[in-house]
């Protein structure tokens, strides 16, 4: 009986604050090291500012400002993840960028309350420990329903 | 863009492109603490100054030595900022602010983004700005000294 083919590394696993997150990689564009960005006056506080990413004008996101996390000024492991949901780029901020690992989404949990959960689409145990799984468009969500 | 002048105003740590054409004159500032400076005396008479640091949310640069005078439909008002280069040259026509920017909002007086030696600025309408401004945020502080 042939054994089972292993699951493919098809998700990136990052770091926000001291928590771990994945997306999968169909949903990225770049990884870029920290470029301060643009910023642009009347956003909400979760809005960084413009950057450009291979030319093109990117809005950067702070996830940790949605969730609640404490926001550390940038090190050398910050990373700006290029991602894109549908037609909207948007750069996120990542205290650390790990590695592209499996992430079986049949074993998702539910994620415990707190405002990460309305950002997640589940928790899976990882080597990095409980990761969860990012989902852009409750992140699009919760940003076009904020102050 | 009108076609007058470009100038690309250094503001703390910020750096602002605006129109030349919406500018009625340009006041530089000799001696004396000018970011403490509540008015300008000029032929037309008193002109209340409007500190751009304050409209970016930047921290004021140190010299704060540049008013730019713009006309507004109740008479004219200053903009103060650290700096100014008029021989600034875009790698490119502007082009919009992000569309994920646009609409989730940002203060109407940023027009379009613009790079500069490959760095993205900010298009500012003076007028825009000190329009708002003058709306209720006037600097407190002493008369022009040193004009």
């Amino acid at each position: 009986m042939p054994s089972p083919s292993p699951q493919p590394a098809d998700h990136i696993f990052f770091r926000l604050a001291t928590e771990w997150y994945a997306l999968p990689v169909s949903q990225m564009r770049t990884i870029d090291r920290w470029q301060a960005p643009t910023p642009v006056p009347g956003t909400q506080p979760a809005i960084l500012g413009i950057v450009s990413q291979r030319g093109a004008i990117i809005t950067v996101i702070d996830a940790r400002v949605l969730i609640g996390l404490p926001v550390e000024p940038p090190t050398r492991a910050t990373r700006l993840l290029g991602v894109q949901h549908g037609e909207v780029p948007l750069a996120l901020v990542a205290d650390r960028v790990a590695d592209l690992l499996p992430l079986d989404p049949d074993a998702l949990q539910p994620v415990p309350g707190g405002r990460a959960a309305s950002l997640s689409a589940g928790l899976a145990r990882t080597p990095f420990g409980p990761t969860s799984l990012l989902s852009l468009e409750a992140l699009l969500d919760t940003i076009r329903g904020a102050p | 863009m009108s076609g007058g002048r470009l100038y690309l105003l250094s503001v703390g740590p910020q750096r602002l492109l605006a129109d030349g054409a919406a500018v009625a004159s340009v006041r530089r500032l000799h001696g004396g603490a000018a970011g403490e400076q509540a008015a300008l005396h000029t032929e037309r008479g008193r002109v209340g100054l409007y500190d751009l640091a304050d409209w970016l949310g930047a921290a004021p640069g140190a010299e704060r030595r540049v008013v730019l005078v713009v006309e507004l439909e109740d008479g004219p008002a200053g903009l103060l900022a650290d700096a100014i280069d008029d021989t600034v040259q875009l790698d490119a026509p502007p082009e919009p602010l992000p569309a994920l920017l646009r609409e989730l909002g940002c203060d109407p007086a940023v027009t379009a983004v613009a790079f500069v030696a490959g760095i993205p600025r900010l298009m500012v309408d003076l007028a825009e700005v000190a329009r708002s401004h003058r709306a209720g945020n006037p600097l407190g502080g002493a008369l022009a000294q040193g004009v």
